[in-house]
């Protein structure tokens, strides 16, 4: 018993054994294979990694630089410029959409075939037409486009129907009622490509200042050039902006502001009014005294504002293509000058500060004077004898001014010239402003001829908008403005969000010699060369000019050449205005400042009147009496100056 | 996205995975023997539906993956892949218990599975199946000739399916050099490198991938893991890929304990390759290791049916651990049970096990990992680890 109990101990013990080693062994066989695998994905994950580390670090500039180029595009500002309007909101200058129509012949191919096929199914056609099924379908498109596109229809075939091209331009400019008549046609193949489209309503009567823009929509002249920037909308026109696969861009990725469609507009100084009163009255002046160009400048003493700034030959900026290069400059700003006899009230004003006149003296005018062998002589050619300073403006004399001026220290009138700001720009805002020309110290105190020819403003320079500020100067009691031309950015609320930076006024003159020599300026017109700018009932303060041009190649004056001027404040005891025409080479005999100028700047002053609704002063004259004067004025012993 | 509603893909999602989570708490708590049980049935409906796509099927780039039920769709072929796992799971415990004609009835059902997802045609799919199958044999312990003739003859395989199939051919060419067709063949590639590669170090940040937006194809499902890459760049990735390798050891280990039955342990082996490797798949697509094909990262990319699919595939795993983890316990009561009838004095057994050891006469997972929990509620800790290693 015991021995078989042993017996099956002993078989079960091997059998036992026999497991154990058998799950010994497939133990083993486990953790090996295990082990195996594990390091089969230990590899695994390295070699991913490793991929990872190269792409994300070695060929990360390359695939940066790569994505970068896919997702970024720079991009022109899509904002429209923003639009001008004068002081009154008149507009100025408008952005509106224009298109360009492209056509792809060959998806109009694509979209012949495909109706074709249609119409095959739905059995409206039959197989043999096929191959007239293209040009049927251009002929069809043809048909209709021609009246909307303005072309032929017969090109508008041959253009379609030409699939050897993949792009076709039809047209470059399409107005928005236009495109919306192409884009209800629902014709294939058809592109069109969006672009903005300056309109200036006012054209011609403001171009010199507005300007306009290039194809490109960067600004060429006037203020379109010299605020470009602000009127782009943006900084930075060419910026770089995200977009993804669709072309569409990324809002997150977009800068602030940047589709800021706020109903922005700058606004100007300008008064329309005023601007096409000057406009056309130097327009006429220009043709009726054969001048080869003339100007008229409508400043705001108070505050440098430009009321107005017409120029002739003027252009119209709607069509910009009549035009030669020359034209677009605006020659008030950027052409220099001598301004002759209207630097003469300056020049008193000046004496008067330095207490060396008085507005009382009474100089010796006996009609020429020699000076370093060269020798000065009034207009008029002979003297006037002992006349009163209010008598050497009225009659403009040359030997009294220079006289007058005499009495300065030649060191201190120059620092007065240069104080004024002679020599120097104005800051207008408008492109290309030149400054003043105007000697050294040095030559100035050593030659006396110097200070004698600026006594009556020659061998000084300025542009003609340069001296309308220093007059402004003596109308608005004795100090320096800016003048300028934009005033504000106005936003839709029409709370400014922009403003000039403008140099605050400097006080050049006293008080009290401005208000001096404007009382002298009032008798000019009221009875001496100025008389043709006379308007009964108001009071103006004025001064004619009459100046030799310099000869742009070289030295001396042009002969038989004249700038002739007349600038006025107005009214005289409280200026508003201050008007300057410039007529340059009149053609007429006997043009000087009181009779080519002066009766251009009354027909402005009589529109400044009607349009603030001034009254007069004192009573108007009878019409009679009107008649006489002018009579005088234009005969009276032709005044001169 | 073209979908009109900007939460298209967020309201998808989260049907998903409210669905998933549904099908996952249901895993983790009804015993692996209910798969067991029902594995032929899950199995063989799954690859009748997978066969149905062929003809039934909604077509989409070029492939027909998905069957439509109203308004849901769904892709069976995702469903294979917790199917494939329990099945083989019991295929492998089986094995050696099987004649020769039962051993290929049972290699030709695996095998149909993976036939069938590779004509529809999911080759992606087909190859990760395969490698699961071929490393839970491995792990299974089937003798090496036979996991090497199979492994050559799916490499042969794999190699006439690619060379005579032309999408297959030209995808194969353009990932070659991707560069030289990047507007053609190459583009899905070469948008996922870029992505990848403007990531650099640090990453854009979440959320900031420039490339998602309609540059990448698929940036929602085939090429989730450029965006990943793109956001959050190496230093990103190479957490991702620990991660990766951490869930592997954390699922593979319990392969060892053999205290468990075959069957769970290969369970819970098998779950983790399959997550992992499709894992490992999709990062070689995005990182051009390998050709494109369409694989979605587990757990990550957009897709319903893959999210319920690898929830339910992660369900198995948990239920699998717990009961490898419960196996010690079992034997352990099973010694003290014997220990009682013999009668053998020996030192006392701590006092809160005998209730466990008495309440389960036979191998009851679910009742062994219940009667633990509450085990561990009443006596914290210190009694749980000294029973879980009985000397």
């Amino acid at each position: 018993m015991t021995q078989l109990r042993t017996n099956r101990e002993r078989a079960n013990e091997f059998q036992l054994r026999r497991l154990e080693k058998m799950s010994l062994r497939h133990s083993r066989q486990t953790k090996q294979r295990y082990s195996f695998v594990g390091v089969l994905f230990l590899l695994l994950m390295g070699y991913l990694g490793w991929t990872l580390f190269q792409l994300q670090v070695l060929k990360a500039p390359d695939l940066r630089a790569r994505a970068l180029q896919q997702q970024t595009k720079r991009v022109r500002s899509y904002l429209p410029r923003l639009p001008l309007a004068d002081r009154k909101g008149v507009a100025l200058a408008n952005d509106e959409p224009i298109y360009a129509l492209y056509a792809h012949p060959y998806i109009l191919q694509k979209e012949a075939e495909i109706q074709f096929r249609q119409n095959l199914k739905k059995k409206k056609t039959t197989l043999d037409q096929q191959s007239s099924a293209f040009p049927n379908y251009v002929k069809r498109a043809a048909e209709e486009l021609a009246p909307i596109l303005k072309t032929s229809q017969k090109k508008l075939v041959t253009q379609l129907g030409d699939t050897s091209k993949t792009t076709i331009s039809l047209t470059r400019d399409l107005g928005q009622g236009e495109m919306e008549q192409v884009e209800a046609l629902k014709l294939a193949g058809l592109e069109k490509e969006m672009r903005r489209r300056r309109v200036y309503p006012t054209g011609e009567e403001s171009a010199n200042l507005v300007g306009f823009i290039d194809y490109n929509g960067v600004g060429q002249s006037g203020i379109e050039q010299f605020y470009n920037r602000a009127l782009a909308g943006i900084d930075d026109k060419n910026r770089k902006l995200y977009f993804n696969g669709f072309g569409q861009i990324l809002a997150s990725q977009t800068p602030e502001n940047y589709f800021q469609t706020d109903d922005r507009n700058m606004v100007l100084s300008l008064d329309m009014r005023l601007q096409r009163a000057a406009h056309l009255a130097v327009q006429q002046g220009v043709q009726e005294y054969k001048a080869k160009r003339g100007a008229a400048i409508i400043l705001d003493p108070r505050n440098g504002e430009i009321l107005a700034l017409a120029s002739s030959p003027a252009f119209d900026n709607n069509a910009l293509g009549k035009y030669g290069p020359k034209v677009f400059k605006n020659w008030t700003v950027t052409e220099l000058y001598e301004p002759g006899s209207t630097f003469k009230p300056l020049n008193i004003a000046m004496g008067l500060d330095s207490g060396r006149i008085r507005a009382n003296d009474v100089v010796y005018d006996g009609g020429s004077l020699t000076l370093s062998r060269r020798t000065i002589r009034n207009a008029s050619g002979h003297g006037n004898g002992a006349i009163s300073v209010t008598e050497v403006l009225k009659r403009s004399s040359n030997i009294g001014m220079v006289r007058l001026m005499q009495k300065l220290d030649r060191g201190d009138y120059y620092d007065r010239l240069r104080a004024l700001g002679i020599g120097r720009k104005s800051g207008i805002d408008l492109p290309g402003e030149a400054a003043g020309i105007f000697k050294s110290k040095g030559q100035f105190v050593r030659y006396p001829i110097e200070s004698a020819t600026t006594a009556f403003g020659q061998g000084v320079s300025m542009t003609p908008l340069q001296l309308v500020r220093f007059h402004s100067a003596l109308a608005n009691g004795g100090y320096l403005v800016q003048p300028h031309l934009a005033t504000k950015i106005m936003n839709s609320q029409g709370e400014a969000i922009w403003n000039p930076e403008l140099t605050p006024p400097k006080r050049i003159f006293s008080e009290k010699s401005a208000r001096t020599v404007r009382q002298m300026m009032v008798q000019i017109v009221e009875s001496g060369t100025g008389k043709a700018a006379k308007i009964p009932g108001y009071e103006i303060a004025g001064k004619t000019g009459t100046a030799q041009k310099v000869n742009p190649n070289g030295r001396g004056y042009l002969q038989g050449k004249k700038i002739t001027s007349f600038i006025a404040h107005f009214p005289a005891d409280k200026p508003r205005y201050v008007v300057l025409v410039v007529m340059d080479e009149p053609g007429v005999p006997g043009a000087f400042g009181s009779t080519t100028a002066a009766p251009v700047v009354r027909k402005i002053l009589e529109e400044i009147i009607s349009a603030d609704r001034i009254l007069p002063k004192g009573p108007i004259p009878l019409p009679g009496r009107l008649e006489d004067d002018n009579k005088e004025a234009a005969k009276g012993g032709a005044p001169r100056d | 996205m073209a979908y009109g509603n900007p939460l298209y893909f967020v309201f998808r999602q989260l049907l998903g995975i409210v669905l998933g989570l549904g099908v996952f708490f249901f895993t983790c708590r009804v015993p692996l023997s209910f798969w067991f049980r029902w594995s032929p049935l899950f199995f063989f409906s799954v690859l009748a539906l997978v066969v149905a796509t062929r003809f039934i099927g909604i077509e989409l780039n070029g492939a027909s993956r998905w069957l439509y039920l109203g308004p849901i769709s769904i892709q069976p072929s995702e469903f294979a892949k917790p199917a494939l796992v329990i099945h083989t799971a019991l295929l492998l415990e089986r094995w050696p218990k099987l004649d020769l004609s039962n051993r290929l009835l049972w290699a030709v059902t695996t095998l149909a599975m993976i036939g069938a997802v590779l004509v529809q045609p999911n080759l992606s799919m087909a190859v990760l199946l395969s490698v699961v199958l071929w490393l839970m044999a491995f792990l299974g312990g089937l003798p090496l000739s036979l996991l090497l003739t199979g492994l050559g003859a799916g490499t042969a395989l794999a190699v006439y399916k690619i060379s005579t199939t032309t999408y297959q051919l030209s995808r194969f060419e353009a990932f070659s050099d991707p560069f030289a067709q990047a507007q053609t063949g190459g583009y899905q590639l070469v948008q996922s490198l870029l992505a990848v590669g403007s990531g650099g170090w640090w990453g854009t940040g979440f959320g900031l991938s420039q490339q998602k937006a309609n540059f990448l194809p698929y940036p929602y499902s085939d090429f989730i893991f450029a965006v990943f890459a793109e956001e959050f760049g190496l230093i990103g990735c190479l957490a991702f890929l620990c991660f990766l390798l951490l869930f592997l050891w954390s699922g593979l280990r319990f392969v060892l304990q053999l205290s468990a039955p075959k069957r769970v342990r290969i369970v819970a082996a098998g779950a983790t390759l399959m997550m992992v490797i499709q894992s490992a798949i999709h990062i070689a697509v995005v990182v051009g290791a390998i050709p494109p094909t369409g694989m979605p990262l587990p757990l990550v990319s957009y897709g319903g049916s893959g999210l319920v699919a690898t929830l339910l595939t992660a369900g198995l795993l948990v239920r699998a651990v717990r009961e490898v983890c419960a196996a010690p316990l079992l034997e352990a009561a099973e010694r003290f049970k014997k220990q009682q009838e013999t009668k053998e004095q020996q030192a006392p057994m701590a006092p809160v096990y005998a209730p466990v050891a008495g309440a389960i006469p036979v191998y009851s997972p679910s009742r062994a990992i219940r009667e633990r929990r509450r085990a561990r509620r009443k006596t914290q800790g210190e009694l749980i680890r000294r029973n879980r290693k009985p000397s």
